[in-house]
């Protein structure tokens, strides 16, 4: 019995365990970019170029993204037009930056509330199982039985074309991942031995599902969100690729592929840069989405 | 000495029983917890698991109750019950004059400021995106216990008594040894000063040498703070480092209960015999001196009669008809077995077991 006996000789063990000198964790936030992974640091830089361009369009592009010359068309780049002019002599680049505008906040507006609303139901089906549980379910089943694009052209098809039908089309297919992920990932949480614990120290259940579930579910939860962010970019662009988004003379990137595909052989640019965008923006945002996964997984 | 005399003795009498109740921390009567298991195809009715079935204890104030057994034993379960996080579907449990069972509200409060937890696996048991500060202070916050500042100070304290420096306040569990990790859960189990402590197995993820360490600090816990205690382990030298009343557990039943030193020099069930074999350091290649047959059987189908039965090596037809009752044989001292007084004597030579004399 060595057990035994040694526990005799250390008798009362109240000394401190030896400790490796103790970095305060409050120094190791998210302010410093230094503890910041690669991928993170790349997307976060990429995102915030495409923000801050998107942004101020108004006051930088070159030219009127409308303003047509009919004399200048399907040139290449240039000095006065960088990425040369479209069919109609419209500048390519100041069409980008303004149809940026479009495609990215409807991408974001959509992709916020799905994620919102899909977790949030995700999460009190969690809890309440049941009957509810059932119907969310059931109702996450039938809606992802149809493809989000056929949703979407119903949806158009009797609201008529708008930025406000084309919202609520994103999001009646967009919520769904949320929800099932959330309530998934929650009723895996809630078999933890913390929650337990919780429960015997008294805490109440809004707290244990939004300072225990929550924080612990939103890792997946955003990393599923930085992938859907491209997924939605292109949807945008495909939808106005079929003419069912943004009419003209208003551009976005998706209607300007659609636009530019007659004269590729002419002048590859007006596809290659639309595609480049979407491209580059849904890149940053799954190398944020991978590199704050990296982050929060490095502490557990 | 008729055996209605003895049960009263071994002060696992029925309920009522005056100012002896009263120094009662914990009296369970006839708990049962069965779990529901999911429904089968072309089946009318469903199974169930039979965790707990008929348990009987009490724990007097200051007292420590060790409680062993196998895996499946029941014995986490008896803990969840006792503390209503897995509420029994029968039987009266009763917590410091509270009955568990009817708590609703603010008494439920009352309850898990009366008597906590502490987990097997510290690192499970903490929640890992929280430092061990928030942790714990929102324990107190939960509560509504003083300001921010007091409660930042009373977990600091809290962390000292249990040999942990302020600078853990800061840090998240992965940034913790297991040793450290399981004096945080002792620490935040203790924040709202309990009287009772159900300790469920909490050295076994623990590395040996901080085992004894973990104890001796249990142990320490228990002095300054008068607490009572469960402690479930399946580890005898655990149980009888610590603890002065013993029960065994098989099968969702009590089989065997008795003082320390009378469980482990006079233990009488030859369930209890085989797990004190087990224990003792054998010489390479020799057989058990006493052995328990097989796997236990499965908590669904119990056996008939005697649970123990079908790997007891006195098993009778008697055994195979009728369950035992638990009764006592000397005082303190209740066993469930038919054959108790001769188990003894049957399974175990002259040699005698686990270091008999050695306490």
């Amino acid at each position: 019995m060595s057990l035994l006996d040694g526990t005799r000789t250390s008798a009362l063990d109240s000394a401190p365990a030896p400790v490796r000198v103790a970095r305060s964790a409050r120094g190791r936030r998210w302010i410093d970019i230094r503890t910041w992974p690669a991928s993170l640091v790349i997307g976060a830089l990429l995102f915030v170029v495409v923000v801050l361009t998107l942004i101020l369009t108004p006051w930088i592009a070159p030219h009127d993204p409308a303003a047509q010359t009919l004399s200048a068309r399907l040139t290449g780049s240039s000095g006065t037009h960088p990425l040369g002019t479209d069919q109609l002599g419209r500048d390519v680049l100041s069409r980008l930056m303004d149809g940026g505008r479009f495609s990215v906040s409807i991408a974001a507006l959509t992709l916020a509330i799905s994620a919102v609303v899909g977790t949030l139901l995700g999460l009190v089906c969690a809890r309440r199982r049941g009957a509810f549980d059932e119907f969310i379910m059931r109702l996450t089943d039938v809606l992802l039985a149809f493809p989000e694009m056929i949703v979407a052209m119903f949806l158009v098809a009797i609201l008529g074309a708008s930025q406000s039908t084309l919202v609520l089309a994103l999001v009646l297919g967009g919520w769904t991942p949320f929800a099932r992920l959330a309530r998934g990932v929650a009723i895996e949480i809630d078999s933890r031995d913390y929650i337990e614990a919780a429960k015997s120290l008294g805490c109440s259940k809004r707290f244990i599902m939004m300072r225990h579930v929550l924080p612990n579910a939103l890792s997946p939860l955003m990393a599923h969100a930085a992938l859907r962010f491209g997924h939605k970019l292109i949807t945008v662009g495909a939808l106005s690729f079929l003419g069912l988004g943004v009419q003209p003379p208003d551009a976005d990137w998706g209607s300007m592929l659609a636009d530019g595909l007659p004269y590729m052989s002419r002048s590859p640019g007006l596809v290659i840069y639309p595609g480049l965008a979407i491209f580059v923006t849904a890149l940053s945002v799954t190398l944020m989405g991978q590199g704050i996964n990296v982050r929060r997984n490095r502490r557990t | 000495m008729t055996e209605t005399d003895l049960r009263t003795l071994g002060g696992s009498a029925g309920p009522g029983g005056g100012a002896d109740g009263t120094s009662d921390m914990v009296v369970i009567e006839n708990a049962v917890k069965h779990f529901l298991l999911p429904r089968r195809a072309f089946r009318r009715t469903r199974d169930h698991v039979h965790s707990v079935d008929g348990v009987s204890l009490r724990i007097g104030a200051g007292e420590v109750l060790g409680l062993v057994g196998e895996s499946g034993s029941g014995k986490s379960t008896l803990a969840r019950v006792l503390l209503h996080l897995a509420p029994a579907d029968a039987g009266r449990v009763v917590v410091d004059g509270m009955d568990v069972r009817k708590l609703r509200g603010a008494e439920s409060k009352r309850l898990r400021r009366t008597a906590q937890l502490v987990f097997q696996d510290p690192h499970a048991a903490m929640d890992p995106r929280m430092t061990i500060g928030e942790s714990l202070s929102a324990v107190l916050a939960q509560h509504r216990m003083g300001t921010a500042e007091e409660r930042r100070k009373k977990v600091e304290d809290g962390l000292r008594e249990v040999g942990l420096d302020e600078s853990y306040v800061d840090r998240y569990p992965a940034e913790c040894s297991g040793g450290q990790l399981q004096r945080v859960v002792i620490a935040r189990a203790l924040l709202l000063g309990p009287k009772l402590l159900v300790c469920d197995e909490p050295t076994s993820a623990l590395d040996a040498s901080v085992q004894a360490k973990v104890l001796n600090l249990l142990s320490r816990l228990r002095r300054e703070h008068h607490l009572t205690m469960l402690m479930i382990s399946h580890d005898l030298r655990v149980v009888r480092l610590i603890s002065d009343r013993v029960a065994v557990m098989y099968l969702g039943q009590v089989v065997e209960i008795a003082d320390r030193d009378q469980l482990f020099d006079a233990a009488t069930h030859p369930y209890t015999l085989a797990l004190l074999d087990a224990a003792t350091p054998k010489r390479p290649g020799s057989e058990p001196t006493v052995a328990a047959r097989g796997e236990p059987p499965s908590p669904i189908h119990p056996p008939e009669g005697c649970r123990f039965r079908t790997r007891c090596p006195l098993a009778t037809e008697r055994c195979r008809t009728q369950m035992p009752p638990l009764q006592a044989v000397a005082p303190g001292h209740e066993v469930r077995c038919h054959r108790w007084d001769e188990a003894r004597a049957a399974l175990v030579g002259e040699g005698g077991l686990v270091g008999e004399g050695e306490s």
